[in-house]
């Protein structure tokens, strides 16, 4: 009789889970690996897209979600509500206009039946009078008042702590008007007919005049928070709020109707409209999807405009959207970072892979054994195959639940970067996927299924295909992979040095876009070509290297410690794998510490150099009073002033290009404050001598390249300047991209400022030039305090703080999320690492218990067993660090200059955080050492004759 | 009538990396009758393990044929060779850990050839503890592989090999680890089950004793058959000597 063959099935599967509950446990422990890290890019590329939606959604965004993007480029995004409709009534504002407008476009989003990004969109009324002051009073302005009509309690909540004041500053950048947003708007948007409307005006004098407020303004806040309000402002309001030369007034109908009833006031009626302003459900925006959703967002805007726009009754004058372009702009930027992310991903997602075909080489042997075992008693492919899908279920299981518990608290701290390896108390980013929510479990139960079966089911394809060998016998001696056979690995080295030399080449050779193009191929494939190349190396050389060494240290003086050099070499497949492991986790792990720090150093470095000191206040037009200002200022410990001249149109003074950019300095001030220093920032091999040359009139220092192409030496003379040294860069001179290129057009010229001021009247004509004053910072945020004591008096002073743009460079949205998840990596390569020589101990621990009571038998003691294990774990440590450490550093220098290449100036100086490095090496060697210890001390306290029959 | 006849049989290993090619049979051949406890001796690496293999249709000669119960196995499918190894071979290896799972009861282990093979719970049961019976290890039929002593292990490698009743036994060095009474009492079982079950067995060794032992014997080295030895009863009558020695 047959029985059930669904229950052997298990039966069978059973039995192999029980006699293998070594392997499923370590194939978990690499799994696990894997899934944590996947799990923290997937939760993190959703929760990214949820804080850089709220960028953009707040306005932030307006500089680009790395910042400056658009800069210059007149690419500055417009934001303000998606869609926005203006209708004009003919008779005097009512609301169930307004009121009837907000439901027809609403009805117009529920009828779409589009995404649901259209379908829970907002629609909100606002209705805007332009009242004229009376002359007398305050004679060029025009007020808008802005009734908000119709709005949800959502907009109440929403606007009511905004509703404080704001700034707007007109074109011309030379008066500043302010409005004030009424701070006592209440559910019913009643404004009590008793509160006054405050309004504040600048006058012609830019002096703060407060007409109607009752209360002060505190400058340092009002800096502080006008971003903030401005940008969110503008996002539910957008241009009706953009208008210069007004001063605007937000109030309620009712308030809007006080005025208007009491036009013999200052005020004037001229005219009303109502704007609808039509706001999409960004909460279902989705990451997949946007194509659609931005298609979907036209279509509404085109089909608001046919349903509106030939209806003779509303008057409409115009409908708008912003959302097309500025999602696709987004969506272009954030893209960029999705694939950052992914890119500095892959590499721990490989190491990962990498981690769990360790883990299942490890135990291949007994696997194989196994199955051979089941086979040989007639079990068919089916049966081994289900078996081993269950031994691969359970692994999963345990390696997602654990994957999951790891990693949403792995991930809360990474959510809260701020730098490589800092961390601030807030979360950087959106909290959606954090929490252990239903779609966070079917996300983690998604992507795990989707990498078990990724990871296992080549495994178990493979393993049940197996033909039934001798299970006692030798396997068949396997021919040796192709790439040992064809020395490929030899070749990849060459090629990785060819591709270095290259990169070398079109570092030093090229400028240009040849050189940026060149760059980038060279330098992202070197490190690809480096890091196989020696995992390959490695591979084949490891072994019999050890071997000698080995049997050298065997020959001097046996022992323990050559005994384990004898026993890496003896397991050369696995011992070469931990020592690949090791090498790429820590290159990686280097290069995700090394390449930010060096960002980091760099950003800063670019803006000192920019700047030109800690800050630079920089001034049009009169000097003197300007230089009083500052000087008096009490944080200010030095100061020196300089003349920058970047015009191009200097009269052809003989040689070179005709276009000269000038800075005059004082030579005897400029080192105290300025910030170039000749023993940290190379600018030049000896700045205080030249400087000592320039307080000679008439002395000049040329950039280099200009004295190369022109033919001429140190101590030509033109008229009456002499060429008394050569600089490569200097601050506010050349400072913008491709100094190379530039120098063939343009001459660069630095002398003391009297010599300068000669220059200028000689060769240019009578004088409109820069002055500048460079400050030192003795205390943080001076910078901020001189930009504050300045604008009280001279607005149109230009103040730079280092500090300040530094910071503004660091808190990019884009740079958070990219260094989040290096810091991820790197993490993940720690734990990985750790990992991995543990995984590799136990191991040995299970495959070695007969050989450790040979050993025991032999004579060792249970001491020199300990050692044996400790010194396994250490050396195969140590030959990682050896090569891993230059290999990551290299691979990090490289990868540090693309990541620079569009900045020449300053040059790339690698910054490698040593102290944090050691520190992390050394917790590893401990951690590591005391895990390796364990299955040492579990096999040094087995008796003899259990260690022999355990199996 | 024969039911393993082996023509001309040769099997050459090579190594690619080094470029070796080691000769490991060189042309064997012979005739195994239904029934027969035949034993192949020889030194160690005379091709003893190989020839083995080659016959239970683990490796695959580099030429000549193997014609097992009139089939001739290079032509057999995959999914024929299961029902091959299910029905007609059963597998007994040198090493304990080579032949029984380790982590599960001897009970479980003979349990599960019965288990591939579908046979119901009750079935498996019984047959099991039969046979486990029928080589003295009821009483230590709940023990794991790692708490019996070596003869214990190989005489639970027996019952395993045999669960599913196969017409042929092949076994590589069985008593290669033992000592000699244990060896001889191992021995003693083989002849006792070929006997009773009427299975055809062929057993590889290098231990002299077992020649008398056995019905046929062949001696192979060097790949080569050199010697042919026919015991008819005398196996029984020596062994038992042995015995009271």
């Amino acid at each position: 009789m047959k029985g059930s063959k669904f229950i052997n099935g298990w039966k069978i599967a059973g039995v192999s889970v029980k006699s293998n509950w070594k392997t499923i446990l370590l194939t978990a422990v690499g799994l696990t690996i894997a899934f944590t890290i996947t799990f923290q890019m997937v939760l993190f590329l959703v929760g990214s897209k949820g804080a850089m939606l709220n960028t953009f959604l707040s306005g932030e965004y307006e500089d680009g979600l790395f910042g400056g993007v658009f800069e210059g480029d007149g690419l500055n995004l417009n934001i303000g509500p998606d869609i926005e409709g203006r209708f004009r009534e003919d008779q005097l504002p009512s609301e169930n206009y307004a009121l009837q407008v907000k439901q027809d476009v609403q009805s117009i989003a529920n009828d779409a039946h589009r995404g649901r990004l259209i379908q829970n969109t907002r629609v909100s009324c606002i209705m805007e009078g332009y009242l004229h002051y009376k002359p007398m009073l305050l004679a060029p302005y025009t007020t808008r008042s802005i009734a908000l009509i119709g709005l949800s309690q959502e907009d109440i909540t929403f606007l009511q702590p905004y509703l404080f004041l704001a700034q707007v500053e007109d074109i011309e950048g030379n008066s500043t008007l302010m409005f004030y947003l009424e701070q006592y708007i209440s559910d019913s948007i009643y404004v009590p007919p008793d509160l006054k409307f405050n309004i504040s005006l600048a006058d012609t004098d830019n002096r703060y005049e407060t007409t109607l407020a009752d209360f002060p303004v505190d400058l340092s806040t009002f800096v502080a928070s006008y971003e903030t309000i401005f940008n969110r402002f503008l996002r539910r309001f957008g241009d009706t709020l953009m208008r210069t030369n007004e001063v605007i007034m937000i109030t309620t109908l009712e308030g809007l109707n006080d005025i208007l009833s009491d036009l013999d006031s200052p005020f004037t009626y001229n005219a009303m409209s109502y704007i609808a302003n039509v706001d999409l459900d960004y909460s279902e925006f989705s990451l997949f999807s946007s194509a659609k959703d931005i298609r979907d967002a036209d279509l509404l805007r085109d089909e608001i405009y046919t349903q509106f726009y030939f209806d003779s009754d509303r008057s409409v004058s115009f409908i708008y959207s912003t959302i097309s372009d500025n999602l696709e702009f987004f969506y272009e930027e954030y893209t960029f970072i999705q694939i950052t992310v992914l890119t500095l991903t892959l590499p721990p997602i490989a190491i990962a892979f990498f981690m769990i075909n360790f883990s299942f080489n490890l135990v291949r042997k007994q696997s194989i054994h196994q199955i051979n075992l089941i086979k040989s008693r007639g079990a068919k492919k089916g049966q081994v195959a289900f078996s081993l899908f269950i031994e691969m279920l359970i692994s999963s299981v345990i390696s997602i639940v654990i994957g999951a518990s790891i990693s949403i608290p792995l991930l809360y701290l990474i959510g809260k970067t701020s730098g490589f390896m800092k961390f601030t108390n807030e979360l950087q980013i959106a909290e959606y996927g954090l929490t252990l929510s239903g779609k966070t479990i079917s996300i983690f139960i998604i992507v795990g299924l989707i990498l078990t079966i990724l990871i296992n089911l080549p495994r178990i394809i493979g393993l049940s295909r197996l033909k039934v060998a001798n299970v006692a016998g030798e396997e068949e001696r396997k021919k040796p992979p192709i790439w040992r056979r064809w020395y490929l690995d030899v070749v990849i080295a060459v090629l990785a040095v060819i591709d270095f030399i290259l990169y070398l080449i079109a570092i030093n050779t090229f400028t240009g876009e040849i050189r940026s193009t060149f760059i980038m191929i060279f330098g992202a494939t070197t490190p690809v070509f480096l890091v196989v190349a020696v995992s390959l190396l490695i591979s084949r050389l490891f072994s019999p290297l050890v071997k000698k060494l080995g049997d050298f240290l065997w020959k001097i003086k046996g022992g323990t410690f050559a005994l384990s050099f004898k026993n890496l070499s003896h397991r050369n497949k696995q011992t070469s794998r931990a020592v690949i492991l090791l090498v790429i986790t820590l290159s990686f792990g280097l290069l995700s510490a090394v390449v930010p720090s060096t960002i980091d150093y760099n950003v800063r470095q670019r803006r000192l150099y920019t700047i030109g000191a800690d800050v630079s206040v920089q001034s049009v037009s009169s000097c003197a009073p300007f230089i009083q200002t500052i000087e008096n200022f009490r944080y200010v410990e030095a100061t020196t002033e300089c003349i920058i001249n970047n015009e191009q149109f200097i009269t052809n003074i003989g040689w070179g290009p005709a276009a000269t950019s000038v800075v005059g300095l004082d030579p005897e001030t400029f080192l105290d404050a300025a910030f170039i220093l000749k023993w940290k920032y190379k600018f030049s091999d000896s700045l205080p001598r030249l400087l000592n040359l320039l307080k000679t009139t008439g002395n000049i220092l040329v950039h280099e390249n200009n004295l190369k192409d022109a033919h001429l030496r140190i101590g030509h003379t033109f008229d009456s300047y002499t060429v008394v040294g050569t600089f490569k860069y200097f601050s506010n001179l050349v400072e913008g991209l491709d100094v190379e290129a530039s120098t063939l057009d343009e001459k660069f010229i630095v002398g003391s400022t009297h010599t300068i001021n000669n220059f200028m009247f000689d060769y240019y004509y009578p004088g409109y030039y820069n002055y500048v004053l460079y400050v030192k910072q003795t205390k943080k945020d001076v910078g901020n305090l001189v930009r504050l004591q300045l604008d009280a008096f001279q607005p149109a002073w230009i103040t730079k703080s280092v500090d300040e743009e530094v910071a503004g460079d660091l808190e990019m949205p884009a740079r958070i999320a990219i260094y989040a998840m290096l810091n991820s990596s790197f993490i993940t390569t720690i734990i990985s690492i750790i990992a991995g020589v543990s995984i590799y101990a136990l191991m040995m621990l299970f495959d070695r218990y007969k050989e450790l009571a040979i050993i025991r038998a032999l004579g060792c003691n249970r001491k020199e067993v300990y050692l044996s294990f400790f010194y396994e774990a250490s050396l195969l440590l140590s030959i990682g660090l050896v090569i891993g450490l230059p290999l990551g550093i290299g691979i990090s220098t490289i990868v540090s200059n693309i990541t620079n290449m569009i900045y020449e100036v300053p040059p790339l100086v690698m910054d490698i955080p040593w102290l944090a490095l050691f520190v992390i090496i050394i917790s590893i060697l401990v951690i590591t050492s005391i895990v390796s210890l364990i299955p040492a001390n579990i096999a040094s306290k087995k008796e003899i004759n259990d260690l022999a029959r355990t199996t | 009538m024969a039911i393993v006849e082996v023509q001309e049989l040769r099997k050459v290993f090579k190594d690619e990396e080094y470029n070796i090619e080691v000769f490991a049979l060189r042309g064997v051949d012979l005739s195994i009758n239904e029934g027969e406890l035949v034993g192949i001796f020889g030194p160690s690496g005379a091709g003893k393990t190989t020839l083995l293999s080659i016959i239970g249709g683990l490796l695959d000669p580099t030429s000549g044929t193997v014609i097992m119960d009139d089939t001739n196995i290079a032509n057999l499918t995959d999914k024929q060779f299961v029902k091959f190894r299910r029905e007609i071979i059963g597998y007994l290896w040198q090493l304990p850990e080579d032949n029984l799972i380790p982590g599960i009861t001897v009970l479980k282990n003979v349990m599960l050839p019965l288990q591939i093979t579908n046979k119901t719970r009750e079935e498996q049961r019984t047959i099991a503890n039969e046979i486990l019976e029928r080589v003295g290890l009821s009483q230590r039929k709940d023990h794991r592989p790692n708490q019996i002593s070596g003869g214990e292990a190989q005489r639970a490698a027996i019952a395993v090999a045999l669960a599913n009743k196969p017409k042929i036994l092949l076994g590589d060095q069985i008593t290669g680890e033992l000592d000699t009474d244990t060896s001889s009492e191992i021995l003693q079982y083989i002849r006792d089950l070929k006997d009773e079950l009427g299975t055809t067995m062929i057993i590889a060794t290098h231990k002299k004793q077992f020649i008398q032992s056995t019905d046929h014997s062949f001696e192979l080295v060097d790949g080569r058959i050199t010697n042919f030895i026919t015991n008819n009863d005398s196996g029984k009558k020596n062994n038992k000597e042995n015995e009271t020695e």
